[in-house]
């Protein structure tokens, strides 16, 4: 393959890592739990649903107009931007939550199962964050 | 083409979405975004090669891609190949475009496949609602 032509940008070894990212220049948090190819599901002006390439399966997403939603619901971006990585995926469901209540497409059925869609992937990696309960010492 | 580096961020010639009939704009893509990608999202920096590909040759350019927010901009075309997973590269589907967004100062935000609309197999499906204007359309296709 030929030598990527952004490669004198990065060091070390390409890595997957699922947690949802602030990106500053889109003004938009994307998510996504496969290191796969994807093609954009828009749900509405705000979300856009990330399926796998291969199978057709949400993998992730998009939520777009970040600094409106939090103006609008008060939130702080300090808590959306928080070190550990808990807090920031709960803090990507309240916002998802947040978009939800301004989005247009609240009042259908395909609405309604897209966010549910994105809550989901979230309340996975939630789940799998949660460590296993140590052994007590004897 | 290859790009360019100034300032940590690289640079690539495109037609100017604001004014398609003149000299040549630079597209940037910030090595901040760069980073990102390769450190949580592999398959994603390695189809950088797909944005690129498409910035240098659009099929369409389209203007207004947020509600509330001017400008910005979505270059869309069909790349050759793309990467579906680490290192598996398969040709880029016919029933779909890569679409590469472009935030008013012309940075580089996001680059996926979409849908292809059923009016124009070109474009992104529902362009026509999803963008305030079709600011321009290559008017021939590489011979097959």
């Amino acid at each position: 393959m030929d030598t990527h032509f952004l490669a004198e940008f990065v060091t070390g070894e390409p890595e997957f890592r699922q947690e949802p990212w602030y990106n500053e220049y889109g003004d938009c948090v994307e998510y996504l739990c496969a290191n796969e190819a994807v093609v954009a599901d828009r749900v509405d002006g705000i979300l856009t649903l990330y399926r796998s390439a291969i199978d057709d399966r949400a993998i992730g997403f998009q939520l777009k107009g970040i600094s409106a939603i939090m103006d609008k619901f008060g939130l702080d971006k300090a808590a959306v931007l928080a070190e550990t990585r808990r807090d920031r995926l709960v803090s990507v469901m309240l916002l998802l939550l947040a978009a939800l209540k301004q989005s247009s497409v609240t009042g259908t059925r395909r609405g309604l199962e897209m966010y549910g869609a994105a809550l989901q992937e979230l309340e996975c990696a939630v789940g799998k964050d949660v460590e296993s309960p140590q052994p007590a010492c004897s | 083409m290859p790009a360019t580096w100034q300032d940590d961020q690289a640079h690539i010639e495109v037609i100017d979405p604001r004014a398609p009939n003149g000299p040549r704009a630079k597209a940037i893509i910030p090595r901040s975004i760069v980073l990102q990608v390769y450190k949580t999202n592999p398959v994603a920096y390695e189809n950088l090669r797909c944005a690129k590909e498409v910035l240098e040759d659009p099929c369409r350019i389209f203007e207004g891609t947020r509600e509330h927010q001017s400008g910005g901009w979505c270059f869309v075309g069909r790349p050759g190949t793309w990467h579906i997973r680490e290192r598996v590269i398969v040709p880029f589907p016919c029933d779909r475009v890569f679409a590469v967004y472009l935030n008013p100062r012309m940075v580089v935000y996001a680059w996926r496949a979409e849908k292809t609309d059923p009016d124009d197999p070109l474009s992104p499906i529902g362009f026509a609602q999803r963008y305030r204007r079709l600011v321009w359309t290559r008017t021939f296709s590489p011979s097959s």
